[in-house]
């Protein structure tokens, strides 16, 4: 098991935006989690990543309890997210993004870069080999010289995923990546996922576009009102009916999918 | 394509599409001939004139330490002054007290404020806006107090008596044709330096860092970056090469008082960074130029006409305003939308 949480509670005042949230992922898996707005799914990835720490239960990734660890030594595990209303460095270039993610892989101080020394010639390689390694994965290298805040909606969405690559990950959190996205790009998206897939990356997937969701996750974590309400194939959420009634609805939004 | 263009080796556009190693051989050639004109030429250039240089010299080194701060780290600091004087009193509490070598007392100034920096920098890790403003100014005016309240310290009056270092075994006002020449050169080295540091901490791991957590703390923080550490990193650089500006300032006034920490200081260290352009290098420096010249010039001005106020208060006030209004990334900043991108 690469990540795995128990009992999860994030309290927000009396708010419960997550209670009792067991869940777990295999390496290599692609887990998605849906659920209603405000059903507690991006408080669930701040929990996993250390942003706001859990008020109660455990968080363990690759065997290690992380649940009062910082998030900047999370990073350094291995675990990235995309953030979902997107949080880039908007002043910076695409490339510099990509050179600010490399950061947790690198270990130059002041002096290094003062005379220049070796093992900073040495990371400098790597950035630029890392610039061109991510920005073509997400299909944006032609872009490396935009101001970030400057890129299509759409390719904002693309560089998140490729600045969490260059961090090295071994499980990467995506959250609502599809949203603003036009079909075309969401096509894409779901290519580069598929990629990832391929790549032996381990997913997880916040998302509300159900054909996504349904073409890729392998499992489905069903989030409502902070709790965990079902878990299980594709094609056991469509047909469960505590799913339907909460968030699918009663229109057969899986069928040809599943 | 040209995508195989050194993309390493950033360069930063200095003077007349200079690189940086010709500016400084091109601005030594000019300190130097400055300092030694009046060899043939009596007064070639007054004495006011190379006080004013020495000013600009000193002011761009303070410049360039608040730089890492309200620059790169995109934090108002209203309390810049204080490691300044912290520098300053460092050196001449050495001096007068210990005997100690002037260039000693220098590194000595550096580690002083440097310790300093890590209270304020702690105190104000959550905190952001007008609240760090309050917090970086109500410590500057702490150690103001400070200074006032002990006799040690020299009180109101401050001290009084330092005596000028030596080059050598010369005195530093002896070593060049007039007796500022000596601060001169050594300015202009401290900035050459200090610029130079800047240049390459810029597009290092530390400089990216701090880049990171101007534009989003937790996007920061999620790239792995240990925001707490880089914050009083930042502070501390800043701290050290104020405080160097502070030890040549006492050595250069042979005295310090309370003055050196007034909020006046630390408000102009600021408008030079930001009137100048943040995190551009070349800007802060002739940021702090140009407001350390335009005052005296608009100071003499008023002698010159007789005029019953001092046009330099009211122009000062409309020179920020109106930058603010057109200019907000300053005079020499980097434009907000980049040319770059039609290439693209
Ligand atoms: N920092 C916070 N402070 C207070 N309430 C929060 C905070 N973050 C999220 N919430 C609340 O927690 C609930 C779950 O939110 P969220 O996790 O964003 O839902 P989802 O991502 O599933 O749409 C919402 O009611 C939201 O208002
Ligand atoms: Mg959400």
């Amino acid at each position: 098991m690469l990540l795995e949480t128990q009992k999860i509670v994030k309290a927000f005042g009396g708010l419960m935006a997550n209670h009792e949230i067991d869940f777990h992922i295999d390496e290599g898996e692609i887990v998605a989690v849906i659920g209603p707005n405000g059903s507690g799914k991006t408080t669930f990835y701040n929990v996993i990543t250390g942003i706001t720490p859990a008020t109660s239960g455990r968080v363990i990734f690759r065997g290690k309890d992380i649940t009062r660890i910082s998030p900047e030594k999370i990073t350094s595990m291995g675990m990235a997210r995309t953030f979902q209303n997107i949080r880039l460095f908007g002043n910076m270039t695409v490339a510099d993004n990509i050179v600010i993610a490399r950061h947790c892989r690198r270990n130059t101080g002041l002096f290094d870069a003062l005379i220049h020394s070796g093992r900073q010639k040495k990371e400098e390689a790597e950035a630029e080999e890392a610039v061109r390694k991510c920005l073509d994965y997400v299909g944006i290298y032609d872009k490396r010289n935009w101001k970030a805040k400057n890129l299509p909606y759409g390719m904002q969405r693309k560089l998140e995923i490729a600045r969490a690559l260059a961090t090295e990950p071994s499980l990467i959190l995506l959250d609502e990546p599809a949203a603003g996205m036009n079909p075309r790009e969401k096509e894409e998206l779901m290519e580069i996922i598929r990629r990832l897939k391929e790549d032996k990356y381990t997913i997880i997937l916040i998302e509300h576009a159900m054909r996504m969701v349904m073409n890729i996750a392998e499992r489905i974590v069903v989030f409502d009102h902070g709790q965990k309400i079902a878990e299980g194939l594709p094609r056991e959420i469509c047909d469960n009916p505590i799913v339907i009634e909460s968030y699918l609805g009663k229109e057969d939004v899986c069928h040809g999918y599943a | 394509m040209e995508s195989k263009k050194k993309a390493s080796a950033h360069k930063t556009d200095w003077f007349f599409g200079l690189n940086g190693t010709a500016t400084f051989f091109v601005s030594l050639v000019l300190i130097l001939v400055v300092c030694y004109i009046n060899n043939t030429i009596k007064n070639a250039v007054p004495t006011y004139f190379q006080h004013v240089i020495v000013n600009c010299l000193l002011n761009a080194v303070l410049a360039l330490g608040l730089n890492f701060i309200s620059g790169y780290l995109g934090q108002t600091s209203l309390g810049h002054a204080v490691f300044f004087g912290i520098g300053a009193y460092t050196t001449a509490c050495l001096l007068k007290y210990t005997g100690l070598n002037f260039w000693v007392s220098i590194p000595v100034g550096m580690i002083a404020a440097a310790l300093a920096a890590v209270p304020l920098a702690l105190s104000s890790l959550r905190v952001k806006g007008q609240f760090l403003i309050v917090i970086t100014y109500a410590f500057c005016e702490i150690f103001r107090y400070i200074c006032i309240n002990t006799p040690a310290l020299g009180g109101n009056g401050g001290l009084a008596g330092i005596q000028s270092p030596l080059v050598f075994g010369t005195k530093i006002t002896k070593i060049a044709a007039t007796n500022k020449g000596g601060y001169m050169i050594l300015l202009f080295l401290m900035v050459s330096a200090v610029s130079y540091f800047t240049w390459r901490v810029e597009r290092s791991r530390t400089g990216y860092a701090f880049h990171a957590i101007r534009e989003d703390e937790i996007a920061a923080r999620a790239m792995g970056i240990n925001i707490k550490y880089f914050k009083v990193l930042a502070m501390m650089i800043s701290a050290t090469i104020c405080a160097m500006a502070g030890s040549v300032q006492a050595a250069f006034a042979t005295m310090v008082s309370p003055e050196l920490f007034s909020s006046a200081k630390s408000i102009q260290i600021l408008t030079f960074v930001v009137i100048g352009g943040r995190m551009s290098i070349k800007g802060v420096i002739l940021g702090a130029a140009l407001l350390t010249i335009l005052p005296e010039f608009l100071h003499s001005i008023k002698d010159m006409f007789s005029m019953s106020f001092d046009p330099w208060t009211i122009l000062y006030g409309i020179l920020l305003v109106v930058m603010m209004r057109v200019r907000p990334q300053g005079f020499w900043g980097k434009k907000d939308v980049e040319a770059e991108e039609e290439e693209a």
